[in-house]
């Protein structure tokens, strides 16, 4: 009897955290059927069941009515959009990612310029392929020249072309684990802000729509850059799940939107040819006379310059990457600017710092830990990061910023996901590239654990600003 | 507290109050069921949606009010229904970059990247992390629970998820409060048996 009874015990303790979850009010969720619910018609048959022979004909006449008037307003009513969440899983599970459209530029040469429309595409093959244009823009003596370049990967080299695919001035090795850590970047960076902008973007569900003859589910969300707003349009097909197309403008203060991005064409899992991902006359099997001079230089297994950085008033945020540990973690390999010396040692390089979960509701608060306590400003340091509520991660980017005395730097730093084994070696190959000698190893099962005892302490949690 | 059926007039005749507390009710039972379909708390939040959006303005139909939990249930299982048919499309469109990358390659069409370039790596990576998420306690107490029969199923969540757990599962499942009883205590015993298994090998 005791064992039963105990044996209840333990099985409510390993029941209720799985409830706990599924009762947690969805305040957002509610108001969004409540709103629903007030566009949508009711129906009431109460009054037809009075007479059978009334019935028959009123209800045809009035179901008929009735769906179409659903319909339609069910169209239009806005509803909140879960699952334009799961776009960046998708893309992660997909081998080759194709962007296609067009990017509208500013002229700051003089005032009332029209934008310059420029085309826009970002090809992705995994494991370790990229594509794709960086636009420059310089203006000249009242003249605003544009050039166009592109950014490819072919999982051995890293180059910077011209339209026509000569090489320009960039062109390096690459080991193969850094080729798929850059491809990765693009995937599950460049590639989500292109088509969702960042997270903090609200979308909502406004109606249905077709896009080239598919079937989708047409979202709406606006986020500000800071300089302006956004408003952005996705079409998601509703037999897979993916964006097929994306209308993204700047609204400015009078109303009026002014294109900033389209993507015409969204696909995945097409063929893309390895050719796509080289300069002209680069060889995949030959070296190249650049690959020549490099010779006797092996790419370091990862290369640890800095992916994101900011400065302000003398005082520098660096980030080298941000790994998912796990669904409730992220590693963040980061540096800043010498602190004022404290007595209380690491801490001190805390100070003046922030760190969130940026979300469409807000700033989320994380806890932090340090796995390698920064020495010097010129070395990278190791640091944990678990949301503070103990749920998972979302879309997964980390907020960095740094109070200087006078401004404020701050990065969006995007955890890349990896499957275990990968991530076992990234966190080999950057032990030996970003910490000393004789920093101590820390496996993946370390780090994991390391995370499950932040989530569970009752620390206190970093500041948001 | 307001009975069901209370509660289902007032909302067809346009109470938003009343509406509002049958989604507040019965919202965390319709997410438990439609996380069994679904396996991802995401997708089965933007189902609930759905089968409120859906239910809420047809209450005026529904002919016994007081069984409008049975009667949300079931919209939840339809839904539910809904999305493994959804879900099954996915997995074709998606089908050469998950599983066996060469017998996928076999039913993909020709625009679809074959097996050149899709790695092994791939594929180990998914065992590798659903082995990682087995040792998940959460994800072994959510596949449990999702192994038991559907009555079962039901019964655990009315059991913790709703105020009058006899009541309710009276009014879904037709049984008397012993007869629930005697079906929670069958689902429990399965719970313990594949828990504390698993537990004790851990």
């Amino acid at each position: 009897m005791m064992t039963h009874e105990s044996d209840d015990r333990q099985l409510d303790q390993l029941l209720r955290p799985h409830y706990e979850a599924l009762r947690q009010p969805n305040p957002l969720q509610r108001q969004v059927v409540l709103e629903g619910l007030d566009q949508t018609p009711r129906s009431d048959v109460s009054a037809a069941r009075r007479s059978p022979a009334v019935r028959l004909g009123w209800i045809s006449a009035v179901a008929v009515i009735s769906l179409m008037a659903a319909a339609w307003l069910l169209r239009l009513a806005p509803s909140d959009a879960y699952g334009i969440e799961a776009v960046p899983q998708r893309f992660h599970d997909v081998q080759t990612i194709s962007l296609r459209g067009w990017q509208w530029i500013r002229d700051s040469s003089g005032p009332n310029k029209p934008p310059f429309r420029v085309p826009f595409e970002m090809l992705v093959k995994r494991p370790a392929m990229f594509r794709h244009t960086a636009t420059g823009v310089s203006v000249e003596k009242g003249r605003t020249e544009i050039r166009h370049r592109l950014h490819l990967c072919d999982g051995k080299h890293e180059s910077v072309v011209d339209e026509n695919g000569k090489p320009l001035g960039f062109f390096r090795s690459l080991s193969l684990l850094d080729a798929r850590l850059k491809t990765e970047e693009i995937a599950q960076t460049a590639v989500v802000l292109a088509v969702l902008g960042p997270p903090e973007a609200a979308y909502r569900k406004i109606g249905k729509d077709n896009a080239d003859g598919r079937a989708c589910d047409l979202y709406e969300g606006r986020f500000s850059t800071g300089s302006h707003t956004t408003v952005a349009q996705v079409w998601i097909e509703r037999a897979s799940g993916l964006p097929v197309r994306v209308v993204r403008d700047e609204l400015a203060a009078d109303g009026k939107l002014t294109g900033e991005l389209e993507l015409t064409e969204i696909s995945v899992n097409t063929l893309l040819a390895d050719d796509l991902f080289r300069g002209k006359g680069q060889d995949a099997e030959k070296p190249s006379s650049r690959d020549k001079l490099q010779q006797g230089k092996e790419p370091a297994l990862l290369d640890a310059t800095p992916t994101s950085s900011g400065s302000s008033d003398g005082s520098k945020l660096e980030a080298w990457q941000t790994l998912r540990i796990s669904d409730s973690a992220v590693l963040v390999v980061w540096r800043r600017s010498a602190p004022t010396p404290r007595a209380d040692g690491a801490d001190a390089w805390l100070s003046d710092i922030a760190l969130s979960l940026p979300e469409p509701t807000g700033m989320r608060p994380v806890r932090h830990a340090w796995l390698s306590p920064p020495t010097s400003a010129e070395r990278w340091s190791w640091s944990l990061v678990v949301p503070a509520d103990g749920k998972p991660l979302g879309r997964g980017e980390v907020n960095l910023t740094l109070k200087g005395r006078r401004g404020v730097t701050s990065l969006g730093l995007a955890a890349l996901r990896f499957n275990d084994e990968e991530l076992r070696q990234l966190l080999a190959a950057a032990r030996l590239s970003t910490l000393r000698d004789d920093a101590p190893e820390m496996s993946l099962a370390d780090l994991r654990a390391q995370a499950r005892k932040l989530l569970e302490s009752k620390g206190s949690k970093m500041p948001t600003f | 507290m307001a009975s069901d059926g209370e509660l289902a007039k007032r909302a067809a005749a346009g109470e938003r109050e009343a509406a509002g507390e049958i989604y507040d009710r019965y919202a965390p039972l319709v997410r438990a069921m439609l996380l069994d379909a679904t396996g991802s708390l995401p997708e089965a939040n933007d189902l609930v949606q759905e089968v409120f959006l859906r239910a809420l303005p047809r209450l005026g139909q529904l002919r016994q009010p007081e069984r409008l939990c049975a009667w949300l249930i079931g919209i939840a299982r339809r839904q539910g229904t809904d999305y493994r048919r959804q879900a099954g499309r996915r997995r074709r469109w998606f089908a050469p970059l998950v599983g066996d990358v060469a017998a996928a390659a076999d039913t993909a069409s020709n625009d679809t990247v074959s097996s050149d370039t899709a790695s092994s790596d791939t594929a180990s990576s998914d065992t590798a992390s659903s082995d990682t998420a087995l040792n998940d306690t959460v994800d072994l107490v959510r596949q449990a629970i999702g192994e038991l029969p559907e009555r079962e199923r039901i019964a655990v969540h009315i059991h913790y998820l709703c105020g009058e757990p006899a009541e309710v599962a009276r009014k879904t499942l037709g049984l008397s409060a012993s007869g629930f009883y005697k079906l929670l205590e069958r689902a429990r015993s399965r719970l313990r048996v594949r828990l504390f298994k698993v537990e004790q090998r851990r």
